[in-house]
């Protein structure tokens, strides 16, 4: 059987025997569905590195805003629709950079997003601290490092597909992002 | 993600990172493909702003509106158009509303149809179940015998964003519609537009 999946349907090019194009309509159908395969490990990417929830889920918006502009251009053949919405998410991230300057740290107390197992509110408290703490201390980190970590840990991408976001091999992510978790340790530690 | 052989020393922390995870808005996916829906754009997609063929376009348009206001003459109303759920009460997914707001957001003309071309937007083929322009009154006495009342509640009708919308539409349903407007939602408060 020959199955297309969700990300290739919506991806695809439109052609001619596909009937009436319906801009609006397909667009929206086709931010819902991508959201919800992929909007919460984009959001994540932007809270890693430093978002708050609100620039998140703004960033997360143009980020997907973007990817339904530029779907033509999608190539299922040589990316996942994941990292192909990280590399977007990536550029949209480097735009609001360039357009502000950045804060060094970021806003301990926005955590209202956060997704907490915990069954006492003491846990959650206790939770809320250490991600504060982890969060504040990749904030110290160089950008570059901010990013990998981003990718991993917010976006979920493996090695070899944060290669293929940033255009580097795997092995040059493999060894960045190891390191950056080494300095990010010292960090923690000091 | 695969775990891509993390060393040793490093696995602590890794583990740590893994657990953090944030959880978007439930209604964002939602309020999304309702942005989309009405044609919003990327922030990209204004790049050419940084020509001078567009600034000076804008700097135009600006003079333009400017002269508008001195003269008097109002913006023009904005459109939406929504399709398709059961805004009659007739249990049919198949109803759209096409609202004119102005840029107060003041409804200006609410129109309901049924989307009969299956189009999911308003064509010349849908059926007219209602149509008003912006006063808000009531054609038959409320009373009436076989008179209901249907309020849907609640959604983004208006294009503002939030989800804080409802329709409450009056007559002999689902066939006759005498009235029908917008319901805002402010804490108990409710305000018919």
């Amino acid at each position: 059987m020959n199955e297309t999946s969700t990300d290739d349907r919506l991806l695809a090019p439109h052609r001619p025997d596909d009937g009436p194009v319906q801009p609006v309509a397909s667009d929206a159908t086709g931010m819902a569905r991508w959201f919800e395969e992929h909007g919460r490990a984009v959001y994540n990417y932007f809270r890693f590195l430093g978002a708050s929830p609100d620039e998140a889920e703004e960033l997360s918006a143009e980020t997907f805003f973007r990817a339904i502009r530029a779907r033509d251009a999608y190539d299922p053949t040589r990316a996942s629709a994941r990292t192909w919405l990280c590399r977007i998410a990536h550029n949209a991230w480097c735009d609001t950079l360039r357009r502000a300057k950045r804060r060094k740290s970021i806003p301990l107390a926005a955590f209202r997003d956060l997704a907490v197992d915990a069954p006492s509110p003491e846990e959650r408290l206790l939770w809320e601290e250490q991600v504060a703490a982890l969060l504040a201390a990749v904030a110290t980190l160089p950008p570059a490092d901010q990013e990998l970590i981003g990718l991993r840990y917010g976006g979920d991408l493996d090695c070899a597909a944060i290669g293929a976001t940033l255009g580097v091999s795997e092995g040059t992510v493999r060894t960045r992002l190891w390191r950056a978790l080494g300095r990010l340790r010292k960090v923690m530690a000091a | 993600m695969s775990r891509d052989h993390v060393p040793a020393d490093l696995d602590a922390l890794d583990r740590q990172l893994r657990a953090v995870q944030f959880e978007p808005r439930a209604s964002l996916g939602s309020e999304l493909e309702g942005r989309a829906r009405r044609g919003e754009r990327a922030l990209g997609d204004v790049s050419p702003l940084q020509s001078f063929a567009v600034r000076s376009a804008l700097a135009l348009v600006s003079v333009a509106a400017a002269a508008a206001l001195v003269v008097g003459v109002t913006p023009p109303p904005h459109r939406i158009d929504v399709c398709c759920d059961d805004l009659v009460g007739n249990k049919s997914a198949t109803d759209g509303m096409v609202l004119s707001l102005d840029p107060r957001g003041r409804v200006t003309s609410l129109l309901l149809y049924e989307d009969l071309d299956g189009s999911r937007s308003r064509t010349a083929a849908d059926r007219v179940h209602f149509v008003r322009g912006s006063e808000l009154a009531l054609a038959v006495p409320a009373h009436e015998d076989g008179h209901t009342t249907f309020v849907k509640c609640c959604d983004d009708l208006d294009g503002e964003g939030p989800a804080d919308d409802g329709l409450m539409v009056m007559g002999h349903l689902p066939e006759q519609i005498h009235f029908a407007a917008l319901i805002r939602y402010e804490g108990k408060r409710q305000v018919l537009r």
